[in-house]
């Protein structure tokens, strides 16, 4: 007999207990609501029905993202509104049996990749607390990791699944723009966001992301590489410190091993490609924020209401040719990806750096840690194509993140990879903290 | 449930002039995109979808 929903829901509690004064992974927590929904989960249960694919399954929900009679802060300093209803993605999990722990620590307004928040208290990292947990999402990845969930719904506008989720060693996924609603969810760039789940391995991730999507669950995906034909991106693997560039090709010549043939990549100029992600995100993040900004201008932290307040100093021109910018760019990935079935890049070109650091070295230079953060991951966040990460082994007592890169639709077949170097790699877990 | 260890994020002093220096990149960044090379590439593509 497998263990109860309520076992399950009991040890991520515990976890939190234990867990989240170091790692400030939730936000909010309810732990007599969680009870009592896996309480509703083992009646259910008991009276011989099935409560749906994800029974018991504990769940940490970004606090961007509305859960019915809990606060959302968007991890701002005085900001909150209080939903009568789950967002479409919350109403789904719920329905398909999972149990909701608490809300997820957030850069503020989902607008930062480091997991730092001046108002909330910065995630910890659950491999080593000094170091940063990655972000926006960081909250639910680091719960994830700690066991403080079994999974959770982050959301991704620059990388805000994938580098947490390298970060802090667990899998995640920016699904195809549009397959998850995002209704209930506070907007940072409307045109680039997407709502995806985080979880320990690929089949719990796969399960979430069917969930998430509305659509009856897949079977675990299958492990079989041979025959796909994968590209490594070459200009984004030169970026990455040597620890990361080492697990990576490790990773490679395993799904190499596995029959897959590997081939080298050029993404199109990838310099291009950030400033047109900046400058779209910058206009959209300023009108998203507009029906408050000037009452609250004050109260965000200075780095977040430059990025915010720098979009109404753009004229709508240099939006709109960003975005004519971002359909040349979309064509010249496509043509990239001709001929192969996969990109394979690095998440982050560094291992998860001191939570204080300003700069990291990336390759002998010095560099700010946000650029570093965002530099594999930034520039392909504009395409509407599915994203995976998967843990691809430990370097230096952390973890290091593979991202798989595919055309829109294609989850399935990234999954399919992510489980191959998955099954090389072996399961990894923090440290006990 | 609060965290026990403080935050570390440093804030800096000016707020303004880093509202200023974001701007000044964003405009460099813009400027780094030619018109000329969208000729004929449409903003938003279509078709709409009636209900």
């Amino acid at each position: 007999m497998g263990v109860s929903a309520v076992d399950r829901v009991e040890a991520a509690i515990a976890a939190t207990e234990r867990l989240n004064p170091t790692l400030n992974a939730y936000l909010h927590v309810d732990f007599e609501r969680t009870r009592a929904e896996a309480a509703e989960v083992r009646a259910i249960e008991a009276a011989g029905a099935r409560p749906g694919p994800l029974a018991g399954m504990p769940v940490c929900v970004k606090d961007i993202v509305d859960v019915a009679g809990m606060p959302t802060t968007a991890g701002g300093a005085d900001w909150v509104r209080h939903p009568e209803e789950d967002a479409t993605v919350v109403a789904r999990l719920r329905a398909a049996g999972a149990v909701i722990v608490g809300k997820g620590n957030t850069n503020e307004f989902a607008c930062g990749i480091d997991g730092r928040n001046p108002h909330k208290g910065d995630c910890r990292n659950p491999w080593d607390p000094t170091r940063l947990s990655g972000g926006s999402s960081s909250g639910p990845a680091a719960a994830v990791a700690a066991g403080m969930a079994d999974g959770a719904i982050g959301s991704d506008t620059s990388g805000s699944i994938r580098v947490p989720a390298a970060l802090c060693g667990v899998v995640g996924i920016r699904p195809t723009r549009g397959l998850v609603p995002a209704d209930g969810v506070v907007a940072l760039a409307w045109s680039l966001d997407a709502v995806g789940p985080l979880a320990r391995d690929v089949a719990g991730a796969a399960l979430l992301l069917d969930v998430l999507a509305g659509r009856p669950p897949a079977p675990a995906p299958r492990l079989a590489v041979d025959g796909l034909r994968l590209g490594v991106a070459t200009s984004l693997m030169g970026l990455a410190e040597e620890p990361v560039a080492d697990a990576l090709a490790e990773a490679a010549a395993g799904l190499r091993d596995a029959g897959a043939e590997i081939v080298d990549r050029e993404i199109p100029d990838l310099e291009r490609a950030t400033a047109i992600h900046r400058l779209v995100q910058a206009c959209e993040v300023a009108a998203a924020h507009a029906p408050w900004f000037e009452r609250q201008r004050d109260r965000y932290a200075p780095e977040v209401r430059a990025r915010i307040e720098a979009g109404y100093g753009l004229p709508a021109e240099a939006y709109l040719r960003a975005q004519r910018h971002r359909h040349l760019f979309t064509r010249a990935f496509a043509a990239a990806m001709d001929g192969v079935d996969a990109i394979l890049a690095p998440a982050s070109p560094v291992l998860a750096p001191p939570i204080a650091a300003e700069e990291t070295t990336v390759r002998g230079e010095r560099r700010p840690v946000r650029g570093a953060l965002l530099s594999c991951v930034a520039p392909l966040s504009q395409l509407d194509c599915p994203m995976v990460v998967v843990p691809a082994g430990v370097r230096e007592g952390l973890p290091v993140g593979l991202q798989l890169i595919g055309r829109p639709g294609s989850e399935a077949l990234l999954l399919r990879v992510a489980a191959a170097v998955e099954s090389n790699v072996g399961p990894i877990r923090p440290p006990v903290l | 449930m609060a965290a026990s260890l403080a935050p570390v994020t440093p804030t800096p002093d000016d707020p303004d002039a880093l509202v200023a220096t974001e701007l000044a990149e964003l405009e460099a960044l813009a400027a780094g995109l030619p018109a000329d090379e969208v000729d004929g590439v449409p903003p938003v593509q279509g078709p709409q979808e009636w209900e």
